[in-house]
């Protein structure tokens, strides 16, 4: 009897296999997977991709190892993929900070993101937020501009380095606004609001989640959001576009890359796998938490416009204001 | 006391049996990772950080904490036995607990260590207990200035109490500066000193410098000079402090201890460096700093007590902000974001069963590991015991595969042999290795700390001097470098002469 179901169950376990391979031509995926991840453990993208690979690991079954390989704003574990085999078994997860934006004021990252990978998937994005001290005389984005017209240089904003998405979103305001005010670069958002609690910096551009535990007990204050419309979750933050600034629009995007020359089937295994994993609970569950909105396009074609796209609007700003090189 | 009476119910969370078995298996994960050199706690957590998602928050964190300070513990294991640090928070260590191993007292050293941990551990949960939201709220006052003039003071006093000549270790701590400098302009987001080599982007990895300095020069250093083989195999004196070793280290250990926790609430300044603080204080009191490097029990309680305390110290704006002081304390921060607890200030209102219960845990856990330890050591003894030939050999293994695991990179492999080569040479025309590992760990920090500085104040250097802690530490700084001009004399004076001789 014993005999029997076990038969019977390693017949199903069979099936199973046999069906997999009919979904996943090739027998792909029929090893593990790395996913590359090109910013250290522990942060807010690190922790989306590895919550994805999990999710990943159950769909292909196979495992879906985060590899991290940290760097230069991104660039060092993005360009690693370039010399990877297009089989599947590579991709690379990450912001679009080194596919856009990095290249836009470095022009000797050795890569077009467009050009040399192929988009999986754009799958979330993120809107900024521009965030002062509660104690601070800034109770409107008018008083930041107003402040920093009679005092130029006088206010300091702390971003990320040159080329990060939050130091285009300063530069985008002090285009728009005829401002000036100085940026501070900082190594991460821990860092960066650790110096606004602490008032070494007069404000920063950062995203809800990063600041919701400070804003709940009112120590910080958020003034304004980039993107189209209000969001959800702080319905009384008001979007740049409103107050007068529509060009402070800067979005962070996520996305799943791989190296050009994917076979066809190995594409849409991909692409099915994700569009579950992307619907799965526990990842839109994290996307909440992590303030993330999931958005998933797998058309990569029309990634792969957006991502051009992006590329020369930076690049011209930044050639505006004279850092690309 | 409000304190105790949540302290009872954190024990009572922390003592169930499952919580005391995810505590155990931190602890001895973290040991392991300790005692393999290149595998990093940071690594180690963001391996583990997936599977705490299947078990509950609470065990996971216990866990994760577990992790983080016991490769702390098992860190100096290596440093002791074979010069190579575990982790770079036991890079002093090697100094005086390698000569120490030499001798044939490689027992008192590590137990020294792990004595030295346990009651730092203690120290530090007291301190953790009563001073966590004070203390957190005080270190938000250090701004880039008062970072650039803790770095520098930091940096001229090791210089000041190197061994031999003031110059070289300048001349070696400059050296660090410019290593420091490779990679991503802070500011400008140019690239610099890469020469078209991507990896180098990120600059050059501290433990990967570090494995090389002193893991492979090592080995260098004694294929040179094999006779002396026997020193290891005959004489090994004891497995336990004598109460003499007891006397030596009591103080040391307390002292490290504070300087460790306190230094370490300062988001960034983290683990390492309170060790070379403490060491170097520890040299600065002695009343024979020149025999410091050479075998001296102090030198390997101090640092030791440091890098404990330091670990628990590293929590307090973790816990009490929900501000990360490193990348391990990012992750740990990660891990709490993902079980949907929100660290920062109002987290241990909002959940005090669940700070405090880690904080029982982590005491329950530093017990853990002293048991784990002690009767490890006469295994860890006896490794010493090994054939030079094979000994040698498998530490060239142990540093290859550790620099690779780092960041999974074959140009570290390179850059790990590269500093073998450099550690030899610096050993062997008496230059010390201290200086250029304490001005790595430094120097991109003072570097931002400076340029941001330099931003605040529009260009003007007074800004150092106008804020009331940074004037003190560049008053400090300024009198290591001003103080043996006006007195032809500086502490240590003998040694410098014992060096040429």
């Amino acid at each position: 009897m014993k005999l029997k179901i076990l038969s019977i169950f390693s017949l199903g376990l069979l099936l199973t296999v046999g069906l997999n391979s009919t979904i996943y031509p090739q027998g792909f995926p029929n090893k593990e997977i790395q996913m590359i991840v090109p910013y250290p453990p522990g942060g807010g993208t690190d922790i989306l991709f590895r919550i994805i690979a999990e999710e990943l690991t159950k769909m292909f079954r196979v495992p879906v190892n985060v590899l991290n390989k940290v760097g230069g704003s991104g660039v060092v574990g993005t360009s690693s993929i370039l010399s990877a085999k297009p089989d599947g078994y590579t991709v690379l997860g990450t912001t679009i900070t080194p596919l856009t934006f990095v290249p836009s004021v470095n022009t000797k990252v050795p890569y077009n993101a467009a050009r040399d990978f192929y988009s999986l998937g754009l799958i979330a994005h993120q809107q900024k937020i521009l965030v002062v001290k509660s104690d601070s005389e800034f109770k409107s984005l008018e008083d930041v501009i107003n402040m920093a017209k009679k005092k130029p240089r006088e206010l300091t904003c702390g971003t990320s380095g040159k080329g990060a998405d939050s130091y285009f979103a300063l530069q985008q305001l002090n285009k728009a606004a005829k401002v000036n005010i100085t940026f501070m670069p900082f190594e991460g958002g821990g860092e960066t609001i650790t110096n606004l609690l602490g008032g070494h910096i007069s404000m920063s551009f950062s995203n809800f989640g990063a600041v919701e535990p400070y804003t709940k007990v009112d120590r910080l204050r958020v003034l304004a959001v980039t993107g189209e419309g209000r969001v959800a979750s702080n319905p009384n933050v008001p979007t740049f576009s409103e107050r007068g600034y529509p060009q402070v629009d800067v979005k962070m995007s996520y996305l799943v890359m791989a190296p050009k020359g994917l076979p066809l089937a190995i594409i849409d295994a991909w692409k099915k796998a994700l569009k579950a994993v992307m619907e799965s609970p526990k990842v839109t569950s994290a996307g909440e938490k992590l303030d993330f909105v999931i958005d998933l396009q797998t058309d990569s074609e029309k990634v792969g416009l957006y991502l051009k796209e992006q590329l020369e609007k930076y690049s011209k700003l930044a050639a505006d204001i004279g850092i690309r090189e | 006391m409000e304190a105790f009476s949540n302290l009872i119910i954190g024990f009572s969370a922390a003592i169930q049996p499952v919580n005391l078995f995810y505590c155990f298996l931190g602890v001895f994960l973290g040991t392991l990772v300790g005692v393999l050199p290149g595998l990093g706690p940071a690594a180690a957590l963001s391996l583990l950080l997936p599977t705490t998602f299947y078990i509950p928050p609470f065990s996971g964190i216990v866990m994760l904490c577990g992790v983080l300070y016991g490769a702390q513990y098992g860190g100096s294991t290596t440093s002791i036995l074979v010069n190579i640090p575990g982790e770079p928070g036991s890079a002093v260590t090697c100094l005086d607990g390698y000569a120490m191993a030499r001798e044939g007292r490689a027992g008192p050293a590590l137990g020294i260590a792990a004595f030295g941990s346990f009651i730092a551990g203690t120290i530090s949960l007291f301190g953790l207990i009563f001073l966590a939201p004070v203390l957190s709220e005080a270190a938000l006052r250090f701004g880039p200035p008062e970072y650039f003039a803790l770095m520098t003071s930091g940096l001229m006093i090791v210089i000041y109490l190197a061994r031999g000549s003031m110059v070289k270790a300048m001349m070696v701590a400059a050296f660090g500066l410019i290593l420091g400098s490779i990679g991503i302009d802070p500011v400008t987001g140019r690239t610099r000193f890469i020469y078209g080599i991507v990896p180098l982007m990120s600059g050059v990895n501290l433990a990967v410098v570090v494995i090389g300095l002193f893991g492979v020069s090592e080995v260098l250093l004694n294929v040179e000079k094999r006779l002396k083989q026997e020193i290891y195999t005959t004489k090994i004196k004891g497995l336990l402090p004598t109460l003499q070793d007891w006397k030596d280290s009591i103080s040391p250990i307390i002292r490290s201890s504070f300087l460790g926790f306190f230094m370490a609430i300062i988001p960034g300044v983290s683990v390492t460096i309170p060790t070379f603080v403490s060491y170097t204080l520890q040299k600065k009191i002695s009343k024979h700093p020149e025999k410091f490097g050479t075998g001296l029990i102090e030198g390997v309680a101090a640092p030791e007590a440091a890098n404990n305390a330091a670990q628990c110290g590293t929590l307090v704006p973790v816990f009490s902000l929900g501000i990360p002081t490193g990348a391990t304390t990012a992750i740990l921060l990660g891990a709490l974001i993902i079980y949907g607890l929100n660290p920062g200030p109002s987290f241990i209102k909002e959940s005090p069963q669940f700070f405090w219960g880690v904080i029982a845990s982590m005491y329950l856990g530093n017990a853990m590991l002293l048991m784990l330890n002690l009767p490890l050591i006469g295994i860890w003894v006896k490794m010493l015991k090994i054939p030079y030939a094979i000994l040698f050999s498998l530490i060239l293994l142990f540093c290859l595969v550790g620099s690779y695991s780092i960041n999974n990179s074959v140009s570290d492999i390179f850059i790990m042999t590269a500093f073998g080569f450099v550690g030899y040479l610096l050993k062997k025309f008496n230059y010390e290795q201290v200086p250029l590992v304490l001005a790595l760990v430094v120097g991109p920090m003072m570097e931002r700390a400076l340029r941001r500085s330099m931003i605040m104040s529009k260009g003007s250097f007074f800004i150092f001097f106008q804020r009331p802690i940074s004037a003190v530490f560049m008053v400090l700084a300024l009198v290591m470098i001003i103080s043996p001009f006006l007195f032809k004399k500086r502490l240590g004076e003998e040694l410098i002469s014992e060096g040429k001789g």
